[in-house]
This record gives structure tokens, sequence and C-alpha cells, in this order.
């Protein structure tokens, strides 16, 4: 991948056209199809670059939901007619893959992190509001018990409601009303009333029993941030269908990767002569029967067609789960190793116990071969290198002489034995000689 | 130690025997005789080795499991006009190695001749080694390992390749020589075979096995 182009590019000769009317027609002149099929090409490239310009000048604006899903599909059959009559396959490249999921996550989680921060203080607040021994009946007290818990917005700085906008008439009945869980100020419109059941479901039934009937307000933020507390709790305890078996079939992709990283150490270890052939044999069943089931879970989440009430983009990433888990499986038998023969087994361990008999014989013999310390030589500086041109067989005969001396003079009586035999040998050369 | 302890008196008189070989160092000149059996014998590397004059001599001991086999090295000197010398040396010989430097293949090609010689002129029963030294210098090398072994295979030669330099195989290869050499009294006839106890007073400097 050595260069990443982008822009208005022509697909046939790559030239880099300014405008889309300019690459249309420089497609058209250029590149006039060699049969009366690319008209039709020509066509559908042209509906392309017509939808790329809606969509580049905004004027696509019409929600995907409208479009008749048909359309959608003829659409496709179209764009698969030309990518086929170009005949490009063979050199498209892969492009970049960038992952999202990291990003999204990181987001998503920001996200959550904030709401639940928010709705974490109101349920707090909540319960003290609705603690046990607040005092009920008396406004007066009332009031100034909440306002401990919650600190109240000075009415005299606001007003008009924050939440419509519209300005505050006491005569004529928009009164300002605190919210009692953030304090702001807000009109009647725009207030909710925290109802018991709300309550009960929120702070999971710690309600001082002694309130018989909830009258607590709160602004129109706070009541969506505890109406979406309410709902995650609901949807918490009812346990969806579809996550569960995806969360089952995620366990068991897991285990597979475990068992098969068990599965090649066992097989590199039986190679080597270790472990045994059955227990390789059970973990590949093991293997195998849990990519199998894994497979059948992700049938019955990719089988579309049995709910009729989904959307296409829900029916799509269902597809997709299952091409994923398909193509997973796939790869994991691809990789898992053959198991050896028995036969090839038992070869390769009377192989290695011949290599591990010659290494015993070799290190047995390795073992007490010392070496000694320090051999002997006489050095050769002690005489001088004399004339070049002497006779060899005479330079020897000085040479061991001199050798001779030394060999005497360390006391090393084997030396001195061979050497007085080479000087007898030399000097009955150099007597035959002369 | 041990050595010392089967050598002992009270010992059965097969143990602890002592052998001692003649061995030749033939081959061209500056491939590395020198060095090789001064590696040997004194643990020694001189980056400017100077020419051997005539034949250098030297000693050296190796224990063999509950045997001591001496060494009488003969090294000759690889020039040409000191090649008259070198039949007085390889014929009384048990051993020799034939050095050829591997990063020079006409060395090899000497080497070689060197081996057609010994076995037609030296003694039948006579142990070839054929060492390929330089082998520090595998980034130049001319002579293939393949090549060298097939040599080596086909005509009975035990083969390495050694490094003076960084000690690589040098003491192998005398030990594979003294392994291969016959150590038992009938078929050495050449080789002396003497008695510990005879011979301790001569091995004390020495210190074997220490």
């Amino acid at each position: 991948m050595s260069e990443v182009r982008e822009g208005l590019i022509c697909p046939m000769c790559m030239k880099d056209l300014g405008t889309i009317a300019e690459l249309s027609s420089h497609f058209e002149t250029a590149h006039p199809g060699p049969e009366a099929d690319s008209n039709e090409a020509i066509a559908s490239f042209k509906e392309i670059f017509a939808k790329a310009k809606k969509k580049l000048l905004n004027e696509d604006r019409a929600p995907n939901g409208d479009r008749p899903r048909q359309q959608e599909a003829n659409h496709v059959q179209q764009q698969q007619l030309v990518y086929n009559q170009l005949d490009i396959g063979e050199q498209l490249q892969p492009g970049f893959v960038i992952k999202h999921s990291d990003l999204f996550r990181k987001t998503r989680s920001d996200r959550l992190e904030r709401y639940n921060m928010q709705i974490n203080k109101l349920v707090i607040r909540l319960s003290k509001l609705l603690a046990s021994g607040t005092p009920i009946g008396n406004d007066k007290k009332r009031r100034e018990f909440e306002q401990k818990i919650v600190e109240w917005v000075d009415e005299t700085l606001v007003s008009r409601c924050p939440t419509c906008a519209e300005n505050f008439t006491p005569f004529l009945g928009r009164r300002k009303h605190h919210c009692r869980l953030c304090g702001a100020i807000t009109c009647q419109d725009c207030s909710r009333f925290v109802e018991n059941a709300l309550a009960q479901q929120l702070l999971q039934g710690e309600i001082g029993s002694s309130i018989p009937v909830l009258q607590l307000r709160c602004c129109t933020d706070c009541f969506k941030l505890l109406h979406r507390k309410q709902l995650s709790i609901v949807q918490g305890t009812a346990t969806d269908h579809l996550q569960e078996a995806y969360a089952r079939m995620k366990d068991l992709m897991d285990r597979c990767v475990d068992l098969k990283a068990q599965y090649v150490s066992l097989t590199d270890a039986l190679m080597a002569g270790d472990g045994s052939l059955t227990q390789a044999q059970e973990l590949r069943m093991a293997i195998l029967k849990h990519a199998e089931k894994a497979d059948t879970i992700a049938k019955r989440i990719g089988d579309v067609s049995s709910d009729p009430s989904l959307s296409p983009r829900q029916a799509q990433l269902r597809m997709l789960i299952r091409a994923a888990t398909s193509q997973f499986v796939k790869d994991l038998l691809v990789s898992l190793p053959h198991l050896p023969e028995a036969q090839q087994l038992e070869r390769l361990a009377q192989q290695r116990r011949e290599e591990a008999k010659r290494r015993v014989d070799r290190t047995v013999t390795q073992i007490p071969t010392t070496m000694v310390a320090g051999g002997w030589t006489p050095s050769v500086e002690s005489f001088s290198r004399t004339e070049e041109d002497e006779d060899p067989l005479r330079q020897q005969i000085k040479n061991i002489r001199g050798f001779l001396e030394q060999a005497r003079a360390a006391n090393k009586m084997d030396e001195v034995e061979a050497l007085t035999e080479n000087l007898h040998q030399l000097e009955a050369a150099a007597g035959l000689r002369s | 130690m041990s050595n010392r302890a089967q050598g002992g008196p009270g010992n059965g008189a097969t143990a602890g025997k002592i052998c001692q070989f003649k061995l030749v160092l033939l081959g061209e000149s500056a491939v590395g005789k020198s060095s090789l059996v001064l590696r040997f014998v004194k643990g020694q590397f001189h980056e400017y080795q100077e020419s051997t004059i005539g034949a250098a001599f030297l000693t050296q001991t190796v224990c063999l499991d509950d045997t001591t086999v001496k060494f009488e090295i003969w090294d000759t000197a690889g020039q040409e006009r000191y090649h008259s010398l070198a039949p007085m040396y390889y014929r009384g010989a048990q051993a020799a190695i034939v050095v050829y430097d591997l990063t020079n293949p006409d060395t090899f090609s000497r080497a070689k001749t060197w081996v057609k010689e010994l076995q037609r002129q030296a003694s039948p029963n006579i142990v070839i080694a054929l060492a390929g030294n330089k082998a520090d210098l595998a980034s130049k090398r001319a002579v293939e390992t393949a090549e060298a072994q097939a040599y080596a295979d086909e005509n009975q030669l035990l083969f390495m390749e050694t490094s003076a330099k960084t000690a690589t195989n040098v003491n192998d290869i005398f030990l594979a020589i003294a392994k291969k050499l016959p150590k038992n009294d009938a078929a050495n006839q050449q080789g002396q075979r003497l008695n510990v106890a005879q011979s301790a007073e001569s091995n004390q400097s020495g210190g074997c096995c220490k």
C-alpha cells in the first residue's frame, strides 16, 4: 500500500478530475465502453455520481426508513453489475482498516458515566427526601427539611421558566415552583411529580412507610433522568434473550481460543515425546464441540427471516454476527494442527531414545575427557632466526639442538627422548647428503 | 583426579595407561598450523604469528577415560623450501592434521595433495584429520563445508572446521584424533605404553587432571 489517493479519481485511468461534472464527462468521453453494455454501466455510474452530488449538497435529507427496500436492492444489484463489467477485481487492493470500537466504547462510557453520576446524585437526594422520619403534614417544616437537603435557587433571580421560557404570572396561575431534586425554578407546566411507584422502583423499597402519597415536584430534566434510571432497572432485570445468546456464544468462542492454546502446546509436547495422545484427541473433540455449539447459536442469531419486525439495520447486524462467527469457526478449524498418528509417535519416540542413548554415550566418553593444563614447547626466540638462505636441514638441526637444550633444562625426559631421536635422523640425512 | 586415583598402585594393571603418539601438522604456509597447535598446547593465540622455521616441537597431554594420551606434536613449516623435511616428520607419525585456510581455495587443493602424499608415503595406519582453519572468517569463506566434508568422507579423514583465534573445535579435533588412535597394546606398536607409576615423576610438573 504505497499511496492512498483520494478525490474524484477516474476508476479507469486514475486521473484526478476536479469536479464531479468533469469526472463524469471525462469518463463518458475518454472511456466509452467497448460494447453496448457500457451504456448501462455509464448510466449506473451517473446514478451514483448524482447520488453523491445530492449528498454533498445536503439534498438527500430524506430519512433512510422512507426509502422502499425494493429500490435499495435494485441499486445494490446495479452496483454489482457495474463492478463485474469493469472487471477490476484483480487490481483491487484492500484499503486501510481502522477500528472504531475503542473510540466508540470510550465515548459511550464517558457519556454513561456522566449520566450515571447525575442520576446517582438524584437518587441519593430522593432517598434522603423520602427517608423515614421526614416531617409530613406540616408544610412549613416540610419545606425547611427539603431545603436542608437541596439548596433552592433564589426565586427573585429567575424571571422566566428555564424550560419553556415563559414569563411567570403569579396572579394568572403561572407560579414559580422549585424542583425538589435540583433546587431549580420551573413553571407548573414544566414540572412533574415523582410518583410512589417510580420512587419505589428507584429506591428499591427503601421508602419510609410513613409516606402515604408522594407529592414530590421536580423539573423535567430531573424527571427524565429518573425515568431513564427506571428504564435501565427494568431492562437490567429482564434479561434479553438475544443478548444472552450472544454472551453464551462469545463465551464458547473464548473457550475455544483457550482450549486451542492448550491443544497446540499439547501437540508440540507430543511431537517432543511428552503428553498423551488420547488427551490431545479429547481436547480436539472438546474444541470442535464448542465451536459447533457457537456456530449453532450464531445460526439462530443470524436467522433474520423468523422475525419480520426487525429493522434492516438490526437484520444486517445479526447477519454480520453470524458471518463473523462462522469465519471464526473456519479459521479455528484450519489453524488446528493435525494430530500425529500413533505410529508416527512411536517412530519419533524410537528416534529420541536412540538420540538419547547416543548423547549418553557421548557424554560418558566426554565427561572424563579433560585437558591437561599447559603443554610444553621450547621457545623459538632463544636461538637466532638465522640466515634465510641456509640449508633447511642444517637449520632444523640447529633448531632441534636448541630444543634439546631447553628440554633437558626443563627436565622433560620424554621430550628429550623424542628430540634426540629426531636429531639423529636429521644428522643421518645430512650425513647421507654430504 | 580420578585418573590419578585409578592409576594408583593398588589398581588393576590395565587402568591408568599412558599412550604417547607422534602427530604432525601439514599444510600450506599461513593457514594457521602453528596457531592451531599453540592454541591447543598453550591456549594462546598471536594475531601475528611468525612463520615457522623447519619444524616446531610441542607436547600436550590429554586424559581420555582411563587413558592418558600424550601428543608429541611436530608443527612443520609450510614454506615450500622446508618441504623436504616433512617426510622425516610424518614417516613415524601415528596421526596427522592437514590444515587449510577456508578463505583460500588454493590451500584446500594443497591440503588434498598433502593427504595424497600421506596416503602413499606415511604409515598405513596413520590417522589423518582435515582442519578447515580460520572458521571465524566465515564471511570470507571460499571453501564450502559440504565440499570439504564430502572430500573427508571419501578419504576417511576426520574433518572439522576450526578457529585458532576463537578456539573453536581446536581441542575437539585433537581429542577426536586421540579417540580414534588405537590404544590397546597389539594395535599400538609404535605408541609406547607406559605405566603411570613409572612416569609419575616426569608428569609432576604437568599436573595431570588436577
